[in-house]
């Protein structure tokens, strides 16, 4: 009679503890998937600030004559490639496009008009443009990291089955996408 | 014998203890640590006393109004990053600014690179946008850099950045001081530009732009915590927050995070 019931107060005790901790587990990944959900937000959002600067850009250009409309074309698809964008990857790639595509652009447009350099409405802009690249990467970054935790922590026994049961996925990197370097074609006809 | 066992024990497991609590980052990225006076780090030993004094005391006396945290670095190298990195994790691992607020700012010098870069936490970015920031080492700050003369150049661009930030409070920033939002280049140096009309619609974009990325962006990510982790958060460049008070009368970060805002210039 005592034995019997010392074990079912074990029993208990148990599986208390069991589910107590898989409520922790659970909760504790939940908590870092909005994390990471929260650093790939920031990523689009910094994205979306640079797409929205550009025709401040143009703006700030259009009374110097054309302002270079054919390298301008390759922004335009650029930009639209990157609001398209569904996944992590993709996002990388575009937005690599993106950076060149605009560095082109920037630099016809001042090799043309050489006297934008001095007016201050296109200092400002450029400065402008360029923290928004650094925003970029080091959302980049941060997203990364983040993502990294995560991918490390489910795969981390005991909450590898939690993981498994409660459908927890890893996240992609957001690493470089290989046209980074390469220059998007631009035609000039 | 067991007694000295049981003491070197202890001690191992306190020594490690010590090390996982205050993160050795420092060591790994090979980012200075803030000095006891922590707004004013001259590592590359070019701003006179007299300079770094007034620094010190303005920024501290911001602080005491404001709660927002401007800190000076000079470092005679790099070591191969960027200059808006290494502002940049220099205002987080310092924790530069208030937790909650983000109010830090970060004004870095390099000598050999000769670059400035002025970093901005995520609570500041609408009071000094990129290009606002771009203005000030512009207008306060690149003549002087210019001629090496270091200590004057960054007086000035403190000063100019302490006062907007003052007037983002609402307060009333140094007597003589106009914001840089009403003056032009002309008032300075009397250069004469052809273009100064700062277009209002683009000012009005931006500052919705700025708004919206508030409004998106919530606290610093938290590590994990279920009964298994043991209680070790991890230990890279990400927990902005909870830095203990310095001790010693010194100053020290708040726990401000920072995103990339900010501009610099190569002089």
């Amino acid at each position: 009679m005592k034995k019997k019931s010392i074990i079912i107060i074990a029993v208990i005790a148990v599986a208390v503890i069991l589910i107590g901790s898989v409520i922790g587990s659970y909760n504790g990944l939940v908590e870092s998937r909005e994390g990471v959900e929260q650093s790939q937000s920031e990523i689009s959002n910094q994205l979306q600030r640079r797409a929205d600067l550009i025709p401040n850009f143009v703006a700030t250009v259009k009374g110097y004559s054309d302002y270079e409309q054919e390298t301008y074309t390759a922004v335009t698809q650029a930009r639209a490639a990157v609001t398209g964008a569904d996944t992590v990857t993709e996002q990388a790639e575009a937005s690599a496009q993106l950076d060149s595509a605009i560095d082109i652009w920037v630099n016809a447009v001042t090799e043309a008009y050489p006297e934008l350099k001095a007016n201050e409405q296109y200092i400002a802009l450029q400065t402008e443009l360029s923290g928004t690249e650094n925003r970029i990467a080091q959302a980049r970054r941060d997203y990364n990291e983040s993502a990294k935790e995560f991918n490390v922590e489910i795969k981390k026994f005991p909450r590898s089955i939690i993981a498994g049961i409660f459908g927890f996925d890893s996240y992609d990197y957001f690493e470089a996408a290989d046209g980074t370097e390469s220059v998007p074609e631009v035609s000039f006809d | 014998m067991t007694k000295v066992m049981k003491k070197i024990v202890s001690i191992l497991l306190l020594t490690f203890f010590c090390l996982s609590l205050c993160g050795c980052s420092n060591e790994e990225s090979g980012f200075p640590t803030a000095t006891d006076s922590f707004y004013v780090n001259d590592y590359a030993e070019i701003i006179d006393s007299d300079d770094e004094q007034e620094m010190l005391s303005k920024a501290v006396a911001l602080n005491n109004a404001t709660t927002a945290q401007v800190v000076v670095v000079t470092v005679e190298s790099l070591n191969g990053y960027e200059p808006w990195e290494y502002a940049l994790e220099i205002g987080r691992e310092w924790g530069v600014g208030d937790e909650e607020k983000d109010n830090g700012i970060v004004i870095l010098l390099s000598t050999d690179e000769r670059e400035i870069y002025i970093a901005v936490g995520y609570g500041l970015e609408g009071a000094l946008p990129d290009s606002k920031t771009g203005r000030i080492i512009d207008l306060y700050g690149l003549s002087y850099l210019k001629e090496d003369n270091f200590s004057d150049g960054l007086l000035n661009i403190t000063n100019a950045v302490i006062n907007e930030v003052y007037i983002e409070y609402g307060l009333t920033p140094a007597k003589g001081y106009t914001s840089i939002d009403s003056l032009t280049d002309s008032d300075l140096d009397g250069e004469t530009v052809t273009e100064v009309s700062v277009s209002w619609v683009i000012l009005i974009v931006l500052l919705i732009l700025f708004f919206t990325i508030f409004r998106h962006r919530g606290g610093p990510f938290i590590g994990f915590g279920g009964p298994f982790m043991g209680g070790f958060h991890s230990g890279g460049f990400h927990s902005g927050g909870g830095r203990g008070s310095g001790g010693f009368g010194g100053f020290s970060g708040g726990g401000g995070s920072f995103g990339g805002g900010g501009a610099g210039r190569g002089f």
